[in-house]
């Protein structure tokens, strides 16, 4: 039976390597006992992704961009100015950087290829994005940009 | 000689950097067409010369193994290097693309140079992007 620990063990590692590979993005890993609603406490605009995954455990990783990052690193992906950026390459942006990361994760240690991601979604579009943080029941890892925060996790069913 | 270039991808923000990475990279591109799945890849395929797909595998509707299979059953798109683009990484899928015909894998976090080196190796150019030959493949002349 494999341990849950080695996809956890490995989602900070994934989340450098697309960060920082794909988006430029320099990040840090805050180590700290903290709720996803406290981490977003400034009640800034946020755009959440899930991606479910099945194989021999089945889950889905989930990630949380505030809207100046989803800015940020989307102009950093496709080259372009921010001023230039909609939300749909926002949105876009967000789920391929997470699926980057699902890929990512898998990538050290499933060599059989026997895990299987599924496509990226948007979180609630409709509802609102800080309900859906209570919501969340995952190991999350608290990320902080240059001059901003965001934050990535996977829930594991049991 | 130009050639051109199909782009699948669910993602229109990987499409659109893939695209630029080629561009900028300095390669003969006449045509950049895209795809945001399988099947829609297969209809531009019909409708369209290309002498080169980059595929995403992970997508809704057709993933990108079976647009190579059914690239592979057909006797004119066979031809057509293909080279899977994706965070799939396990050793299974690199086997599994590359006994189905895949020319090239390409991992997702990528660097601008791997897409390059692999466009280099199909198309005959060394690394700095300085053509020094043309290599036919498939039908198509690069």
């Amino acid at each position: 039976m494999m341990d849950k620990k080695i996809i956890t063990e490995n989602l900070e590692e994934a989340i450098f390597n697309v960060l920082e590979t794909m988006f430029f993005e320099p990040v840090q890993i805050i180590n700290k006992e903290i709720s996803l609603l406290n981490w977003f406490s400034d009640k800034q605009p946020l755009f959440g992704a899930n991606l479910a995954f099945s194989g021999l455990m089945k889950g889905s990783f989930y990630i949380f961009v505030p809207y100046v990052v989803a800015t940020e690193i989307t102009a950093n992906f496709l080259g372009i100015d921010e001023e230039e950026i909609d939300d749909e390459q926002r949105m876009d942006t967000v789920k391929e950087a997470l699926n980057m990361i699902g890929g990512n994760v898998f990538s050290f240690f499933d060599k059989k290829g026997e895990f299987k991601l599924s496509i990226p979604k948007l979180m609630g579009e409709e509802e609102n994005t800080y309900e859906m943080l209570e919501k969340i029941k995952g190991d999350t890892v608290f990320i902080e940009s240059m001059d901003n925060r965001l934050a990535a996790g996977v829930a594991i069913e049991t | 000689m130009a050639f051109n270039v199909l782009i699948v991808d669910d993602s229109s923000s990987m499409r659109a950097v893939i695209k630029k990475t080629i561009k900028v990279s300095g390669f003969n591109v006449g045509q950049f067409l895209t795809a945001a799945d399988g099947r829609d890849a297969l209809e531009v395929l019909k409708e369209e010369w290309v002498d080169l797909v980059l595929t995403d595998i992970n997508m809704p509707n057709m993933n990108g193994m079976e647009l190579l299979k059914k690239m592979k059953e057909d006797e004119i798109l066979k031809t057509i290097p293909v080279v899977m683009v994706t965070t799939e990484g396990s050793k299974k899928i690199i086997q599994e693309s590359m006994a189905l015909g895949a020319y090239g894998f390409i991992k997702k976090p990528f660097k601008p140079e791997d897409i390059r080196n692999s466009l280099n190796s199909i198309m005959g150019k060394n690394n700095d992007g300085q053509e020094d030959y043309h290599r036919e493949l498939g039908g198509g002349d690069f």
